[in-house]
């Protein structure tokens, strides 16, 4: 992927729909460019990578450069989630971002284990979050160079 | 006999001869006086039938020489009778005097007389005989003393048995727990008393008593003590479970050490068994009491977590939606709308930091951090460091000693009640340049660390108030903070086995003093 390249779809797991806009905003707010999917739970959110269920067609659901799970939601949780993606021989190579709002280390110590490449506490300050979002978007959206696109290359 | 008796017996056989002596002494003298009497008469007769005096005084010359000659006659046969007696008291007297004296030696214990030279043949043999036999009454008396000597070594030996005996029971009855002594065959030999009282017999079997068994344990669920010293002949010990008679169970720690004979084999085991089944049950006690308080600990951490977690969530949306509303409505926003929608925010955000606060203040104690040596002048450098921002805008001035030591402590904490104390410092400041000084003062057994600064200064009245959880001085928009951190100095501290403290007077600045033990003490960990 070229420097620049702003087709990184970012896929955002979060089951709070307020959560969802405030994160939607913040991420306006920040200026990232690279279009946000919203799923709202764990099951979602495997049935748009795997492209099964309401994504069988896979249109709907293009393969995200960047996840960001949220940690508490229903059904499958974003540790579950997590562990599906890394153990599957095709997601496994994206970059994923475990968001929390109280931290546990429980939770920070089973999702590096499982691989996640960060893990980011939702601030309470809206400001804070924007500059954070910004940050996100400008170290994964932009300087961090994704995996070749060519899917043969994925084992 | 007495000694007079003898002497009067010897006496009276000593002058045996001279009584036969006069005896033949005075029938002689009869004799004579009769034949003078005879001769008299003879004469007289004589004289009565006309003899003449030359006749009558050549009869009595006649008769007169025949007396004289038999007078020679019988001291002659005197004479013969003494000497024939003195032979018989050489030849037989004195022999059975020397016998005599002899045997009353020898009944009197003098079994060393011997009987020598004695003249006859029959005496010479009487004699062998008799020293023959106080010979062999000697050697029958030694043999006898050695006899008796033996004895009263026996006896002797006996008595130390039975003192050792009477020791080895009452120090084996001494003891509060059974013991008692099984051979190969599993039969008790020896007990004691507490033996006795929990049923073991003599001659009764280790596993009757142990295991309420006819036959020995088969060993699935626990190794025969017997069995097992004799294979590996050496003490050892089991934790054993021991029914007795009635089928109640009890734990025991069972013992047993092995008796060895003379080419180092087991022949004997002693067992002793210590009823260890109350502290079993408090052991089992005291896990389950760890198991739910680890449980509890576990719940209340759960807990914690959920309330922030939960409690947070809602606040981010208070939030981000009044900063949506003074974002995107700000010119639709009137007289004080724009306030209104601060103070939403600024509560919101007030929120967050006493949540987090209040999990700060529960963890403490929940969790151990690792301790080890920490450099505490590392700690304050890397404090300043985070303040830096604060400490230039406030325009702060910091004199750190060169004296930090080297403390065994948790850091992180520690590094928290830096933290907190030179913040407040510099927060709380009233003066244009606000001064910091944070030193230590070495003790016996402690590090005394003080920060010291030019502000405001506290009223004594509230030295000890403001170290309680959310006790605050001051108005709340003059100060940040939700007025837990003094409460987390204070607690950390004190789980370091320290102390903390203030000087302070109103206009002249305050001192925070707090200790960190020398030696190694460990906070308290709450499992």
């Amino acid at each position: 992927m070229a420097l620049g390249n702003n087709t990184v779809n970012i896929l955002l797991a979060e089951d709070n729909p307020d959560d969802v806009e405030i994160t939607k905003r913040a991420f306006q707010q920040a200026k990232v460019i690279n279009r946000l999917y919203i799923v709202r739970d764990g099951k979602e959110a495997l049935d748009f990578l795997l492209h099964q269920g309401e994504y069988e067609d896979g249109l709907k659901a293009p393969a995200p450069g960047l996840i960001l799970l949220d940690i508490n939601m229903p059904k499958i949780n974003g540790i579950e989630v997590l562990k599906t993606i890394k153990t599957d021989k095709s997601l496994k190579y994206i970059p994923v971002i475990m968001l929390t709002i109280s931290r546990k280390d429980e939770d920070i110590i089973k999702s590096y284990g499982l691989g996640c490449n960060s893990f980011i506490q939702k601030p309470v300050d809206f400001d804070k979050f924007v500059s954070v979002a910004k940050e996100i978007g400008l170290y994964w959206g932009i300087f961090n160079t994704q995996f070749p696109e060519d899917r043969s290359l994925r084992k | 006999m007495t000694n007079n008796q003898n002497s009067i017996h010897s006496s009276i056989k000593n002058n045996f001869v001279i009584i036969f002596f006069l005896g033949i002494v005075i029938w002689s003298i009869f004799i004579y006086i009769a034949l003078i009497k005879t001769l008299k008469n003879e004469l007289i007769s004589l004289e009565k039938i006309g003899a003449t005096t030359e006749v009558l005084e050549q009869v009595n010359h006649l008769a007169r020489e025949l007396l004289s000659q038999m007078s020679g006659f019988l001291i002659l046969i005197l004479l013969g009778v003494l000497v024939l007696a003195w032979l018989f008291s050489k030849i037989f007297i004195s022999p059975i005097k020397k016998f005599s004296n002899a045997v009353e030696a020898v009944a009197k214990g003098n079994l060393d007389t011997k009987i020598d030279t004695v003249n006859l043949k029959e005496f010479g043999r009487l004699a062998d005989s008799f020293n023959r036999m106080t010979e062999n009454l000697q050697k029958i008396t030694v043999s006898r003393e050695l006899l008796l000597k033996e004895i009263k070594k026996r006896e002797e030996a006996d008595m130390a048995l039975k003192e050792q005996n009477n020791f080895l029971h009452s120090t084996i009855n001494s003891f509060k727990y059974p013991f008692y002594v099984v051979n190969k065959d599993y039969a008790v030999e020896l007990l004691n008393a507490a033996a006795i009282k929990k049923g073991v017999t003599l001659g009764g079997h280790c596993y009757e008593f142990t295991h309420n068994r006819q036959s020995p344990c088969e060993g699935e669920t626990e190794r025969c003590l017997l069995r097992t010293v004799l294979k590996e002949k050496r003490s050892v010990m089991f934790e054993h479970v021991h029914y007795d008679s009635k089928g109640d169970q009890s734990f025991v720690e069972v013992y047993g050490d092995p008796i060895f004979d003379e080419n180092d084999n087991v022949v004997k085991m002693i067992e002793y068994s210590i009823n260890i089944t109350e502290r079993k049950l408090a052991e089992a006690k005291m896990q389950d009491l760890m198991r739910s308080l680890k449980l509890k600990n576990k719940e209340l951490d759960n807990f914690c977590y959920i309330v922030s977690h939960d409690l947070k969530e809602p606040l981010r949306a208070i939030y981000a939606f009044a900063r949506f509303v003074e974002t995107d409505y700000s010119e639709s926003l009137e007289g004080k709308g724009k306030y209104y929608l601060e103070r939403i925010e600024a509560n919101a955000l007030r929120m967050q930091q006493l949540i987090e606060d209040i999990l700060e203040v529960s963890s403490i104690g929940y969790d151990y951090n690792l301790l080890k040596d920490v450099n505490i002048r590392d700690v304050v450098n890397d404090v300043i460091l985070r303040f830096e921002y604060l400490i230039r805008q406030k325009n702060a001035g910091v004199v750190i000693a060169d004296n930090l030591p080297v403390v065994f402590c948790d850091r992180v904490r520690i590094t928290e009640v830096f933290a907190n104390l030179i913040s407040n410092a510099i927060k709380f400041s009233d003066k244009d340049i606000p001064y910091l000084e944070i030193g230590v003062n070495e003790k016996n057994d402690r590090y005394e660390f003080f920060i010291r600064d030019n502000g405001p200064g506290i009223e004594k009245e509230y030295f000890e108030k403001i170290f309680k959880i959310f006790e605050r001085l001051g108005r709340r928009e003059d100060y940040e903070g939700t007025g837990v951190g003094l409460s987390i100095v204070k607690k950390i501290i004190e789980m370091h086995k320290g102390e903390v403290w203030l000087e302070s007077q109103p206009g002249k600045g305050t001192i925070f003093y707090f200790t960190l033990p020398k030696k190694n003490t460990q906070p308290e960990t709450v499992l």
